[in-house]
């Protein structure tokens, strides 16, 4: 299997993993993931649920402590310089609990203030986004009253605010209606056509077939495959699909057995 | 097809069977009660081991407060008895008068305070039970009868509740039987009694809240009820404070008197007093008369409820679901709130000019988030009633020093720095909170800060920002607020005029007083914090679940520790400071502002490296 990263663009490498391990008692949530995404770069994470996804992202973002292993952003090591690798990144989670009693402009110019963005540059970004999104008549009325899918504009908009090169997304579609994911999507690939980086976890196939530049599969805590989608193709020679590669690199067959048993 | 095949063998012409259930099916309403038990008793048996000790200890206290309630009920019944016996004339004990019924007013009183109890937790505990509860999405639309989900509900949420109040009656009713030398025909008036008294506030309050539901959303109405209990606690506080005056302006029949007012001839509580005092007195027939009444009422509450819950509660949930839920922020007194305010989150200016940009954005994050929840400044109201309550004792019985004048230049600092210690208190209570859950209350928000290039030093010092400012605005409020009313009470009672009475007040010990009351809550806010750092609480859904009883009791012993120390230290030099006899008073002000200052400045440099030094562990 190809787990290496030959096929990275520059060698200028944004996001970096080195054999990550993260432990919860004895269960290896974690075993060993290696991976590296290139500026620019628009990086597909895919794996069956309870794979690690969520945990590789988290301990990317420096929400999560690995028990071992080495995590960069930038050039940052998240371990030593958790600041300067924090400071040009972003991260939207797939559930944006976000905090309720604040209105939309508050909490971006509370995220611009974490960031040390200048006040004149994020009040100028916040609104030409807002109006891109839609949001800007409800940008006044408190988060609570929001629906999941105009908190994903928000978060999107509040990470989007202080420039990010490098942007982490957990589902980045979920709740989002036809016309917002399509702009969601443009607006991830303008960013990366500007250089920044895009590493995006996905359920949808589809999403990760149409968009990303590389993809890599995760199962049991590791990589078990990444490339682009004709290098993925060639590893499955007899599949043409995404899903179809998936199903047979992450064990196909269990779906097809229980797809059986519900008939 | 055949059996062979696997398939179930249908007669043919025949529409095919549904399918049997595998388990006898039970009554909805006990399936879900008994579901409800399930869950309370393995939140306890399967709970952490700090989670059960507090439980143990919660019990050990209830039983200790329950004995001493019996203790003073038996006395209290003994005592009474005594005394009416004492006033009984012949006449009257040829009459058949018992001095026992005079003791009843403490039969009525203990069941009159049970059931406003009742009134007060029946009400919140229902609108928590019956609209806010987690699980109402998945019952509402399960194949449950809406009247199985409402009953059980209202039961699972009101049993816990009464029976903690129940407790709290009985023991002492048990002394009261005991001092009367009752016999079975009032123990089991007593059960009886018990299980008739949480009917009708229950079903009053239930109706309440699913007809008040149908015109407010369930969470507004929720936080308002927070609100009203808090001010009523207040009242309570403030009534019971005042208690022991009644004895300097009341004689103790009058006292007597004062209390038989609860006995309301409409009050559902006497009605239950009467059964069971005449129960205790073998009265059969007046005890089944009133015992009639008491079952009657309580049927003809419980009927109405069971017609209307099952059309109201679900058009109540109903309404709830679909309720506009746009939120503008309204202008308001606090400018700091208004729409036009949102950039200065991440502008550092004003008071908060010193400070970088993520400090700054957390201090405003805070300051808008905590006044905007209700729920929040209902459980920061609390200490708030002592602080009242002070202020009216001020006015009312105002602090002498042996009994003289209390406005002399001499005695003047020692009850200014007097209270500042009071000040100092309330505030303490008040602000230790805020800091106590000061990274508890991100809660599920904390991915925002931890991804966020903040450090754990400037998170943590934006947390202690967060606490202390408000606590210096609070305290110096408080002391002027104490002094005013000490200061308004001196000149009515020395009839001085509003000139001489400002003449009194020593500018520069006020302005110490103040100075202290901020060091000390420096301090107090530090180890709140450090405290709340190291066992933070983020999953949460009511704020009410921020703080464990644990962290509580922790920070006050370490705060309270801290706080007698440095205040003693830093309050004695200005006290004496005004001592006309005292020489070398410069060597109090050295001792008191070094072992005062030194102590802060070693605990607030300690908590705060500690606090600092936790956020990284904390895994959101």
């Amino acid at each position: 299997m190809n787990t290496t990263n030959e096929a990275a663009p520059d060698g200028d490498w944004m996001i970096e993993a080195t054999d990550l391990v993260k432990r919860y008692g004895t269960f290896e949530a974690l075993n060993g993931m290696t991976l590296r995404v290139g500026r620019g770069e628009i990086f597909g994470f895919l794996g069956p649920n309870g794979a690690g996804k969520t945990t590789t992202i988290r301990i990317l973002t420096g929400l999560l402590q690995p028990t071992s292993g080495r995590a960069r952003i930038g050039g940052h090591d998240l371990a030593t310089d958790p600041l300067a690798a924090r400071a040009i990144m972003s991260f939207i989670p797939d559930t944006p609990y976000l905090y309720e009693k604040l209105t939309a402009r508050e909490y971006i110019h509370f995220v611009a203030g974490l960031y040390k963005t200048p006040p004149d540059i994020a009040a100028r970004r916040m609104e030409e986004l807002l109006e891109v999104f839609e949001l800007a008549d409800r940008a006044d009325d408190l988060i609570e009253g929001y629906s999941h899918g105009m908190r994903q504009k928000t978060v999107m908009i509040a990470a989007l605010v202080h420039d990010p090169q490098v942007l982490f997304l957990d589902e980045p579609t979920v709740g989002l209606d036809p016309r917002s994911a399509k702009l969601m999507r443009d607006v991830y690939r303008q960013l990366a056509a500007r250089g920044a980086t895009i590493f995006l976890s996905t359920h949808i196939l589809e999403i990760a077939e149409r968009m990303c530049d590389r993809i890599g599969i995760v199962q049991n805590g590791k990589l078990i495959a990444l490339g682009t989608m004709d290098e993925l193709r060639r590893l499955a020679a007899q599949n043409t699909s995404l899903e179809d590669i998936f199903l047979e690199l992450t064990g196909g067959a269990a779906f097809a057995e229980i797809a059986r048993v519900l008939a | 097809m055949s059996a062979a095949t696997g398939d179930a063998a249908v007669p043919p012409g025949s529409a095919p069977r549904p399918p049997r259930p595998s388990r006898p099916a039970q009554p909805a309403f006990g399936w879900l009660v008994r579901s409800r038990w399930w869950i309370a008793w393995n939140t306890i048996t399967r709970g952490a081991r700090w989670r059960r000790l507090t439980y143990a200890i919660v019990l050990g206290g209830l039983v200790v407060i329950g004995a001493a309630a019996a203790v003073m009920g038996g006395f209290a019944t003994w005592f009474l008895r005594d005394f009416t016996a004492r006033d009984l004339t012949p006449e009257q004990i040829a009459l058949g008068i018992d001095a026992r019924a005079a003791t009843d007013v403490i039969l009525a009183t203990s069941l009159s305070g049970a059931m406003l109890l009742v009134v007060m937790v029946g009400f919140t505990v229902a609108l928590a039970s019956l609209y806010l509860a987690r699980d109402l999405d998945m019952l509402l639309v399960s194949p449950v009868s809406r009247r199985a989900v409402f009953a059980s509900k209202l039961l699972g949420g009101i049993l816990p509740g009464f029976a903690l109040v129940g407790i709290l009656t009985v023991l002492p009713l048990i002394g009261h039987g005991i001092a009367n030398d009752y016999g079975m025909a009032y123990w089991s008036a007593l059960v009886v009694a018990m299980l008739l008294l949480p009917i009708l506030p229950t079903a009053f309050g239930a109706v309440a809240v699913v007809l008040i539901v149908r015109r407010m959303p369930a969470h507004r109405l929720g936080e308002i009820v927070g609100l009203i209990v808090v001010a009523m606690t207040m009242a309570i506080v403030l009534l019971l404070g005042s208690a022991n005056r009644l004895q300097e302006t009341m004689n103790f029949r009058e006292i007597l008197d004062y209390l038989g007012r609860v006995r309301h001839p409409y009050s559902p509580a006497e009605w239950l007093t009467r059964f069971v005092a005449a129960a205790g007195r073998h009265d059969v027939r007046t005890a089944l008369t009133w015992l009639l009444i008491n079952v009657g009422v309580s049927i003809a509450a419980l009927v109405p409820l069971y017609l209307v819950s099952d059309r109201l509660y679900q058009d109540g949930w109903i309404r709830m679901q679909s309720a506009n839920l746009r939120k503008s922020i309204r202008r308001g007194i606090l400018w700091w709130q208004r729409p036009e305010r949102a950039a200065d989150l991440g502008r550092p200016s004003g008071v908060l000019a010193w400070l970088s940009p993520p400090v700054v954005a957390v201090v405003r994050k805070d300051a808008r988030l905590l006044p905007r929840d209700l729920t929040n400044s209902a459980q920061i109201l609390s200490p708030l009633a002592f602080g009242v309550f002070f202020i009216v004792q001020q006015i009312l019985y105002p602090l002498r020093i042996g009994g003289g004048d209390s406005g002399t230049a001499f005695t003047q600092p020692v009850l200014t720095m007097f209270a500042a210690f009071v000040a100092s208190g309330v505030a303490a209570m008040v602000f230790s909170r805020v800091a106590l859950t000061g990274l508890s209350v991100e809660g599920k928000h904390f991915w925002i800060i931890q991804s966020s290039p903040i450090s754990p030093r400037q998170l943590v010092l934006a947390k202690f920002v967060v606490a202390l400012l408000p606590y210096g605005v609070l305290s110096g409020a408080l002391i002027v607020l104490f002094e005013g009313a000490r200061l308004i009470r001196t000149a009515v009672d020395a009839q001085l005029s509003l000139t001489a009475a400002l003449g009194l007040v020593d500018v520069p010990i006020l302005l110490y007083a103040w100075f202290v009351s901020i060091v000390v809550g420096a301090g107090v806010v530090a180890v709140s914090l450090a405290i709340g750092t190291a066992r933070p609480n983020l999953k949460w859904d009511s704020p009410h679940e921020m703080m464990t009883p644990d962290v509580g009791c922790l920070s006050i012993i370490f705060y309270g520790l801290y706080a007698v120390i440095a205040l003693f230290a830093l309050a004695v030099p200005g006290a004496i400071s005004r001592f006309p006899t005292l020489e070398h008073v410069w060597l109090y002000w050295l001792a008191g502002l070094t072992i005062g200052l030194g102590t802060t400045a070693a605990v607030v440099g300690g908590s705060l490296w500690l606090a600092a030094h936790e956020v990284p562990h904390i895994d959101g």
